[in-house]
């Protein structure tokens, strides 16, 4: 398993002549089978440091390396669950679960896939279209294919942004329980402070393509949101965020 | 129930231009000669099936239709493929693509029969050049098209080049590489016809160019039914062979209502 240490890390780019700073001087360390959640305004650069992290974009400048306790070790597995769930529309929810598998021996992929579709609660669905389940089936879905890629380091950018209250909680309390006995390092971009809390066993603060703050969060799981100790954390990142 | 109530309103308005045709013909305010009436019509297309003639005519326009559509094919979908890919491509292709594509294939006939005589050869060239741009053009949208959104889902999954093209490029493709397809079956239908009808020794535009010379004009109306009913049901087979493959994209369904 995988950790990440980011170091001076910065990334810029240019619109008609204008330079734009979409991240500088990112330092962050995320231990290996850690749950990591990044919060920050929109624009804070919450997507582009996930994006730059799995190779989907290049650097500017900085070092990413990925450890393994004191060690540097080489680019292990990452994979990244999207905003929205990119799922393969001509593909039943069976077939997407299993299409980072391409290269498996059929009978290994069939047993990862009927795993994958229990652990999510997918199996009366498995026959579907994309087009016919819901927003937060599809986003199960997608999250069910990236779990059955098997990657050390798992990003996610908002996955449960577009959906309804009831079903962000439901998810969320699953997340957790998927991931409370997984050997999986975890980074989680949302810009629900909530949801942040809730998940994350240190919450990252990116404000304007810098790291503000990083909060350790001391609270068991599966965490209440009407606890005492969660509002105080919530009190702490509101200020951060807000700035006063 | 609606099925059945769809097709015998699709019935109404044929069977309304028989009755029409079928009264004023026998009333004797049509004149007989320059449009016989439908008895006539049933009595001749009777005998061409009989005397087998017509199974002879369709048979090699099927024959050139196929053939030449499976050449259309051969060159269009990989070139198309091709471009799509590697785009740079284009820019040197696409004088000469947008050239050809403007003239009718039925204008370079004069052309491609001196060249390749009034055989074979010259209608099955006349077929691709009818085919090859509606299924080169949409093959290319369909892989031009590509949503970056899934392409990136194959790099997040550690994709090769070859994998990201067998597994989204291409499927994301399919509806838009049948839509070409059935467009050009259509158009290379109504060319061949076209070709058959300047210079040909058989098929159903001679057997129509024929009856012209010897004043029939029955057969000139069985020709004309046949066409336009082989065309429809070449159409729906091979809809109906290929509504599976995209039936995940509505999009596809639509852009090919829209084309036509």
């Amino acid at each position: 398993m995988a950790g990440i240490r980011i170091e001076n890390l910065a990334k810029t780019y240019y619109i008609k002549d204008r330079k734009i700073t979409a991240l500088s001087d990112i330092n962050l360390e995320v231990d290996d089978n850690s749950f990591v959640t990044v919060v920050g305004r929109s624009g804070s650069g919450k997507t582009t440091l996930l994006r730059i992290l799995c190779g989907l974009e290049e650097k500017s400048q900085g070092q990413i390396y990925y450890t393994k306790g004191e060690d540097i070790i080489s680019k292990p597995k990452i994979s990244m669950v999207f905003q929205e769930p990119r799922l393969m529309p001509w593909l039943t929810v069976e077939e997407n679960i299993g299409f980072s598998l391409i290269n498996e021996n059929p009978k290994v992929k069939k047993r990862k896939v009927d795993l994958h579709l229990e652990l999510l609660g997918l199996k009366a669905f498995k026959d579907a279209y994309p087009n016919q389940i819901s927003g937060g089936m599809a986003q199960r879905v997608a999250l069910g294919r990236t779990l059955c890629y098997d990657p050390e380091i798992i990003l996610m950018d908002e996955p449960l942004g577009a959906l309804d209250a009831f079903t962000r909680q439901n998810l969320q309390r699953e997340i957790v329980n998927l991931f409370a006995n997984r050997q999986k390092t975890v980074i989680f971009v949302t810009h629900d402070v909530d949801e942040a809390i809730l998940l994350g066993q240190k919450v990252v603060i990116l404000e304007k393509g810098s790291v503000k703050k990083q909060i350790p969060i001391e609270l068991p799981y599966p965490r209440s949101p009407e606890s005492e100790r969660f509002f105080k954390y919530r009190q702490e990142i509101l200020r951060t965020i807000m700035g006063n | 129930m609606t099925k059945a109530k769809k097709v015998l309103k699709s019935l109404f308005l044929p069977a309304a231009i028989f009755a029409i045709w079928y009264l004023t013909s026998n009333a004797g305010i049509l004149n007989t000669y320059i449009i016989p009436p439908p008895q006539e019509i049933f009595e001749t297309a009777a005998v061409l099936i009989k005397k087998g003639t017509l199974a002879k005519h369709v048979a090699s326009s099927l024959y050139r239709v196929f053939f030449g559509f499976l050449l259309a094919f051969i060159l269009a979908f990989p070139t198309a493929v091709l471009i799509g890919i590697i785009r740079p491509l284009e820019d040197y292709l696409i004088l000469i693509i947008e050239f050809v594509r403007h003239v009718p294939p039925i204008a370079c006939i004069p052309m491609l029969i001196l060249w390749l005589g009034i055989g074979e050869s010259s209608k099955i060239a006349v077929i691709i050049l009818a085919a090859f741009f509606p299924i080169f053009l949409n093959t290319l949208n369909g892989v031009i098209n590509c949503d970056y959104r899934l392409l990136e889902v194959g790099d997040v999954f550690g994709f090769s080049v070859k994998d990201k093209f067998f597994k989204i490029i291409l499927p994301s493709a399919i509806p838009y590489v049948t839509v070409g397809m059935r467009l050009g079956l259509g158009y290379s239908w109504r060319a061949l016809i076209g070709a058959e009808l300047i210079a040909a020794s058989s098929g159903i535009g001679y057997m129509i160019m024929d009856a012209e010379q010897l004043s029939r004009p029955d057969i000139i109306i069985v020709g004309i039914i046949t066409i336009g009913m082989l065309g429809y049901v070449i159409d729906l087979l091979f809809f109906s062979l290929t509504a599976k493959l995209s039936s995940w994209n509505k999009e596809g369904a639509k852009s090919w209502q829209e084309l036509e």
